[in-house]
């Protein structure tokens, strides 16, 4: 009786475990082409991430953490950091390149080149963009905790090809989890909108059927259904939460809201993209010889 | 059959339950390991950074990247010098314009769906020219990182 049980468990976990093989097979299998057809989502976030990389990271400060993301103006002159060289290190915010942060450890990453391995000891006020009045402190232990990232303006450069990747992978990977709003002056933050309905002339719309909008003259509001509806937004303001503090927007300040959508998959994996080979090894060889 | 036989017989039994419990718990346990690496292991692995040269203006590379269908996938490059201006294209196997990256800067990023396995990945120096105290350096000559 125990053997036919203990047999009944065996095949029970190797049918999950087929299930759970088989998920990549049915993936795969829906996902066969219209050939050249992107989903319009895949066209949103190459342009908010082509802003990233091209204009906000060089016009403001941009912090990374947990599932939240903001830009705009680092306050705080100087952090104070216990090194693990030993030690602590007052240094002046104008000095560093980056911070990166992983539980318990900061690497600091210096405008001069030089990176240092410690701990952050201060608390980070940033002033967000769009409204030098709001403000937002981010304390140390929560970026330690949140595996943080910041970049001062300017600064991309500074960090290493596997740095530069990391951040573009969870800076993209945002849209699983939060809402992004790109703004007139390329700057961008990402958390919880927490307005419920939106007005596009006469009509009304739940947050939950909006896929994104585009504001401008005239503004796009792309449904969840992929409908396309053309007009003047007349919601005056637009609030994101960061939990616990939110802030409040006017809409005219914004350029574009893409909402949260699960269903975007990025792929994880190496072993995903596992052959990048060069299409014709002769061309543009170096004769330099430069690695 | 004794009471002490009868003792040694239950027990007996009892540690062949136990081994075969045992034996069946290593077994599920090897087979969660082997799920969690295939789920986690090769998911969360290193992701594929390439190095590439283009020597002139105009000049490009081309490069073929066997994806696995169902994700978005970000390619982007980056050039080892800020001045030089590199355009990021990327096709399907049709070679239908998926996604593109061009105008000024020295790192380019596209985002796109997969819906196939492959993709050619075309990498275009369109300009940008080093400052005049770097003198033996043509224009639109540089390495650049790719990254997916």
């Amino acid at each position: 009786m125990t053997r036919v049980k203990g047999i009944t468990k065996y095949i029970t976990v190797l049918m999950l475990v087929s299930a759970l093989l088989a998920i990549n097979s049915f993936q795969a299998g829906f996902s066969q082409p219209p050939t050249g057809i992107q989903p319009q989502i895949a066209e949103s976030l190459s342009y908010i991430a082509q802003l990233l990389v091209k204009q906000t990271v060089i016009k403001f400060d941009t912090v990374l953490y947990q599932n939240r993301f903001v830009t705009g103006k680092l306050l705080t002159p100087e952090l104070v950091f216990r090194l693990d060289a030993g030690g602590g290190r007052l240094l002046k915010t104008s000095e560093i390149a980056a911070l990166i942060f992983e539980t318990g450890k900061v690497q600091i990453v210096l405008q001069s080149g030089e990176r240092l391995l410690g701990q952050l000891l201060t608390d980070v006020e940033i002033a967000l963009v769009g409204h030098e009045d709001l403000r937002m402190t981010l304390a140390h232990d929560v970026m330690h905790i949140g595996a943080g990232i910041v970049v001062l303006s300017g600064q991309l450069q500074s960090l290493t090809n596997v740095e530069l990747q990391g951040l573009l992978a969870r800076f993209l990977n945002l849209i699983t989890f939060s809402d992004m709003m790109v703004f007139q002056n390329d700057g961008i933050v990402a958390g919880k909108v927490t307005n419920q309905v939106f007005q596009i002339d006469e009509f009304y719309f739940n947050k939950e059927d909006i896929a994104e909008i585009i504001f401008g003259t005239p503004s796009q509001l792309r449904e969840r259904s992929g409908r396309v509806r053309i007009g003047t937004i007349r919601t005056p303001t637009v609030t994101i939460e960061f939990s616990p503090t939110s802030f409040t927007f006017p809409t005219q300040a914004l350029a574009r809201i893409l909402f949260t959508d699960r269903t975007v998959t990025f792929s994880r994996a190496a072993a995903l993209a596992e052959r990048l080979l060069p299409g014709d090894p002769t061309e543009g060889q170096n004769p330099r010889g430069r690695p | 059959m004794g009471f002490k036989q009868m003792f040694v017989a239950t027990n007996s039994r009892r540690e062949g339950t136990i081994l075969m419990k045992a034996r069946l718990f290593i077994i599920l346990l090897v087979g969660f390991l082997i799920v969690i690496i295939f789920v986690t292991g090769f998911s969360q692995g290193t992701r594929t950074l390439e190095r590439g040269y283009l020597a002139f203006i105009n000049d490009y590379n081309e490069w073929t990247a066997t994806v696995h269908p169902g994700f978005f996938y970000s390619v982007w490059i980056r050039a080892d010098d800020i001045w030089v201006d590199f355009d990021l294209y990327v096709y399907d196997q049709a070679r239908n314009l998926v996604c593109s990256s061009v105008g000024h800067g020295s790192i380019e990023i596209c985002v796109f769906y997969a819906w196939d396995s492959v993709y050619h990945i075309k990498v275009v120096s369109v300009g940008g020219c080093p400052p005049p105290s770097i003198k033996e350096r043509p224009c639109g000559e540089g390495w650049y990182t790719l990254g997916i």
